[in-house]
């Protein structure tokens, strides 16, 4: 009969024409058929119609009343059953609430998760053909991906055929000088093409031209729409006009779209990047995308590019022998593997706590019906058919899981805000567009009703399948004919169990690798730390010895500011990486190239981080231009390279970095004057972070970073450090500058995030699931009432009949954390590399989370063992 | 003879009536009026106005399905039959009419 009804249902929407029409014509058939027998008596056509149209209703009426029968029929016996089913669900507010806050809670986690997932990890981008744009890397040997160097790039572009475009890109900041304070701008400096390899058009004016690239033409920047409609306030007369930026003019050429993948980039300008005569070919800092020309294969574009690299290590052996090029899908690669991994296991944990609910509901909906087995055979004696009762049932659980979903998006939309203002800035890539749209709710809407029926269709079926005569004898007690479905129901308690544990045992594996990683030795001391990159005037092109005069002055005047305890510059900022890595050979084996992390620092680096000295000497003042090269390395670096014997007074090989950081300069013997303890660098889960120390003195460079120690609050600090700056040269900025603290704590945020989520979820899953056996515990004792006053009258004690009602409890709760025990385990293989210094196996998460869980289950089956003890037995034997 | 209109005959009632109507055979709308007059010796006229809404409820509730055929005249007219579970309402329909009618003449005599 459903079916009919939808079939019926669906005729009438879908072929709303026909069926009117067929209705017409069935109708006036009729009329017809009356006036041919008017004609028949001699009549004529007309006459006999209008004589039939007098005796009844026009047909036009008769219509209009079957329209109604038609609508009326599907609308009024669902608003009866929705009617009805509100009525019995405000007449147990208890369950009620209950049911809605546990579909609330599941489905706003979901809807939350979802968003993100969504965004992140499915939703495509919005780039015109995006399967076509790809990423270029140099693979060096022994690796995958590489920088690129200026030179090679150029080759790159000027052989390739496969691309439609090619552009490669870094990054930087300029000093925006329009008024008043100097303000810094995160700069994208790209070859002119680069928007065509996106397919993305200016929003205000145009774009880079093809030639915007070649030195002297240089001077044009595209803003973001976030910088043009804050820094610049939406002045749509400023393109064609021109800007300082570090002092010079640029002309704005053009505005990116709003709310685009642009705009959430953290680059908040574009200016092109013009290479200079004869760029270096052995420093690489370029990263480069390109579109594929239709038709070519990224397999073509990989074969072309690997040989066009081979003809390159041909032409320079001595820098480029064994290196090729790598090509990657650029949609492939934009989502990190711990961003994804963290992803899929919040879908995951947010899936199992929905499940847990819906476990819990159905169990909770079963007793219920059974409760109302009573009202529901009399229903039936009445003439209510099986099918209405169950529709009737479920309509009663889509209704809970609609009022859930609507309280649920609320929630989601809560916690969505909550973990976007946690995580730091410009985490996600722009490409994710985070946001709870229609594609959301859809999937909200889907979930809901699938909720619905899975918690409400066991109930339903249930009903619908009993015997009316023989509930009414049973009376709602449900006793003898209930155990098949007992064990039922303690299959879905040991369920909900099995997948709690497993949750918990995850949010227990995070929550000790979070702890872990937050007691690893930095190598440094944060307290009263800042840290700030500091973009030069003299950034394009640098000379040594101004370069040096001018961080001098800096380094001098930052330190002269009261408070600031020290000071120093750095080519990388700490826990920021270590800026260069290196390829050098140790003096005693020059055939062996080797690599390290290279970090050019000023003496005050040291003693501003309070890096711990093992042996040796820090660098200092005497180590200055003109005197012998000297370095510092770190216990890593000993580790690795000279474990056996004291590296002290040994000498490595490396080439001088250039003052533009664009090039190398001459191989160099440097001398390791000093040991130092290990700066993670790298972030705190690198084991391994070998690393050596140079000093600015003797190895200039740009793209330079400031830090210093200060006592009191962090945000003045810096206002002073940006002042001393300013007395130096007024243009001068500090970008970026934050507490090194801050930088820590951003640097964990995604691990916190997941673990206080993926911890909540579980702690979430678990009071669920209790509830679940407190729900099913309390219904069965109920049912036991008369058996337990039998007992109570035969001699049984109090203590007897507890022990009784837990044994019976216990007995799915210990199955389920067997089978969650089994679970963890290839849990444990599944988020292996999401933990830190942790086993999967991790016997005391694994006994904690099993007695946590142990205990609340116990207390959640002592309060219905109590109830059914303390009952008095003769009230409880006379209940029938 | 009396005219019953049809507003007078309570809606379980007409149900009643078409499905006993086409127990024998699938019958058109004129068909099933005019079958309806003659077994009742024209107690009841059931017109359009009543008959279409009644056959397209009935045939929402599954109990009865439409088919387009011909008349002998050629006319195009839709046919009505039961399906298997317009039997099985029929029957216990029957037997519900069973009831009230005895119930009805018990208290009628009983008055009398």
């Amino acid at each position: 009969m459903l079916w009919v009804r939808v079939r019926h249902f669906l005729q009438r929407v879908l072929h709303r024409h026909r069926v009117e029409q067929e209705l017409d014509d069935e109708v006036r058939a009729y009329y017809e058929t009356l006036a041919e027998r008017g004609m028949a008596k001699g009549l004529s056509h007309d006459e006999a119609l209008r004589a039939a149209h007098l005796a009844f209703d026009r047909p036009e009426q008769v219509e209009q009343s079957v329209r109604e029968i038609r609508m009326g029929a599907s609308i009024e016996t669902i608003w009866q059953d929705i009617r009805y089913a509100a009525r019995v669900l405000t007449r147990s507010p208890g369950f009620t609430i209950f049911a809605v806050l546990t579909i609330a809670v599941a489905l706003g986690a979901n809807a939350a998760i979802f968003t993100l997932v969504d965004g992140v990890l499915l939703k495509s981008t919005g780039y015109p053909n995006a399967d076509r744009i790809v990423e270029l890397w140099e693979k060096p040997p022994g690796g995958e991906r590489n920088g690129i160097s200026g030179a090679n790039y150029i080759d790159w572009a000027k052989q390739a055929h496969s691309f439609e475009a090619m552009a490669a890109r870094t990054g930087g900041s300029l000093a925006y000088t329009g008024g008043g304070e100097p303000k810094s701008l995160t700069a994208g400096f790209v070859s002119a093409p680069f928007f065509d390899v996106f397919g993305v058009k200016a929003a205000l004016g145009r774009t880079f031209l093809r030639d915007e690239d070649q030195p002297g033409k240089e001077r044009v920047v595209v803003l973001t729409y976030r910088v043009w409609s804050t820094l610049f306030g939406g002045d749509r007369g400023l393109v064609g006009r021109s800007i300082l930026l570090n002092g010079e003019p640029y002309t704005v050429i053009g505005v990116l779209p709003g709310a685009s993948e642009f705009d959430r980039h953290y680059s908040d300008v574009w200016v092109p990047l013009a290479f200079p005569p004869n760029p270096a070919r052995d420093y690489h800092y370029l990263t480069a995308v390109a579109r594929l020309k239709p038709g070519v294969s990224l397999q073509q574009a990989q074969a072309e590019m690997s040989s066009i690299a081979n003809g390159i290590a041909t032409l320079y052996p001595n820098i480029k022998k064994d290196w090729g090029a790598t090509v990657d899908r650029y949609i492939d690669r934009l989502v990190g593997r711990d961003l994804r991994l963290s992803l899929k296991i919040l879908m995951w944990a947010v899936a199992m706590v929905l499940l847990i609910g819906c476990a819990n509901l159905a169990n909770l909906l079963l007793a219920r019906a059974t409760l109302r087995s009573r009202e529901i055979a009399l229903r039936m004696a009445l003439g209510a058919r099986r099918r209405r009762i169950a529709r009737m049932l479920l309509t009663e659980s889509l209704l809970l899981s609609l009022a859930g979903a609507a309280a649920g998006i609320g929630l989601g939309y809560g916690l969505l805000k909550w973990i976007q203002m946690l995580l730091p800035p410009f985490y996600l890539p722009p490409e994710a567009n985070v946001t709870m749209d229609g594609r959301v709710l859809l999937f909200l809407a889907v979930v809901t009703v699938m909720t619905g029926v899975a918690f409400g269709l066991a109930p339903a079926i249930q009903a619908s399948r009993r015997d009316s005569a023989e509930a009414l004898k049973e009376g709602g007690r449900g006793s003898s004919a209930s155990r098949g479905r007992l064990f039922a129901r303690h299959v879905f308690v040991a369920a909900q169990v099995a997948a709690a544990f497993i949750l918990l045992v995850g949010g227990g594996l995070l929550i000790r690798s979070f702890q872990r990683l937050m007691s690893v030795d930095t190598g440094f001391n944060a307290e009263g730390l800042v840290a700030g990159y500091l973009p030069l005037p003299m950034e394009r092109n640098p000379e040594a010895a101004s370069l040096t005069r001018y961080v001098d002055r800096v380094v001098e005047e930052v330190r002269s500011v009261p408070g600031v305890r020290d000071a120093g510059v750095a080519s990388a900022l700490p826990l920021q990486g270590w800026g260069d890595g290196m390829p050098f050979r140790m003096a005693s084996k020059p055939q062996e190239r080797v690599g390290s992390g290279f970090k050019i620092v000023t003496p005050g680096y040291f003693r501003a981080l309070g890096l711990r000295l093992r042996a040796g000497r820090f660098l200092d003042e005497r180590d200055v231009a003109g005197m012998p090269f000297v370095v510092v390395v770190n216990e890593s670096f000993v580790k690795r390279y000279s474990p056996n014997e004291n590296p002290l007074g040994k000498r490595i090989l490396v080439e001088r970095i250039l003052p533009t950081r664009r090039g190398l300069g001459p191989d160099t013997a440097w001398e390791i004057v000093g040991i130092v303890a290990d700066e993670k660098a790298d972030g705190l889960e690198d084991p391994m972070d070998v690393g050596t120390y140079a000093s600015f003195a003797q190895n200039p460079v740009v793209g330079l970073g400031l830090v210093a120690r200060g006592s009191g609050d962090s945000g003045v600090l810096i206002k002073s450090i940006e002042r001393a700056l300013w007395r130096v040269n007024k243009n001068q900025v500090l970008d970026h500058a934050e507490p090194v603290a801050q930088t820590k704590s951003e640097s964990m945020m995604q691990r916190r995030l997941t673990t206080s989520l993926i911890g909540g979820f579980a702690l979430l899953a678990m009071l669920l699931a209790c509830g679940g056996i407190y729900g099913v515990l309390s219904f069965v004792t109920a049912g036991r009432m008369p058996e337990m006053g039998i007992r109570a009258a035969m001699g049984a004690s109090r203590r007897d009949l507890i022990w009784l009602v837990i044994r019976g409890g216990s007995v799915p709760v210990l199955a389920g954390i067997a089978i969650g025990l089994g679970g963890a385990i290839g849990l444990g293989r599944f988020i292996q590399s999401m933990l830190f210094a942790i086993n999967p196996l991790d016997a005391p998460t694994l006994v904690g989370v099993s007695l946590l869980f142990l205990s609340v289950a116990l207390a959640a089956c002592l309060v219905p063992a109590w109830r059914a003890a303390s009952g008095d037995p003769m009230s409880a034997l006379r209940q029938d | 003879m009396t005219l019953m209109k049809p507003v007078d005959l309570l809606q379980g009632t007409l149900d009643l009536l078409i499905l006993r109507t086409l127990e024998l055979r699938p019958l058109h709308g004129v068909g099933m009026s005019d079958r309806i007059h003659q077994v009742t010796h024209g107690a009841f006229l059931v017109g359009p106005g009543s008959l279409f809404p009644a056959l397209h409820r009935l045939e929402e509730k599954g109990w009865i399905e439409g088919k387009w055929g011909e008349l002998e005249n050629g006319r195009r007219a839709r046919f009505y039959a039961l399906t298997a579970a317009g039997k099985k309402q029929l029957a216990i329909e029957k037997k519900n009419w069973q009831k009230v009618s005895t119930a009805m003449d018990q208290v009628l005599t009983e008055e009398a």
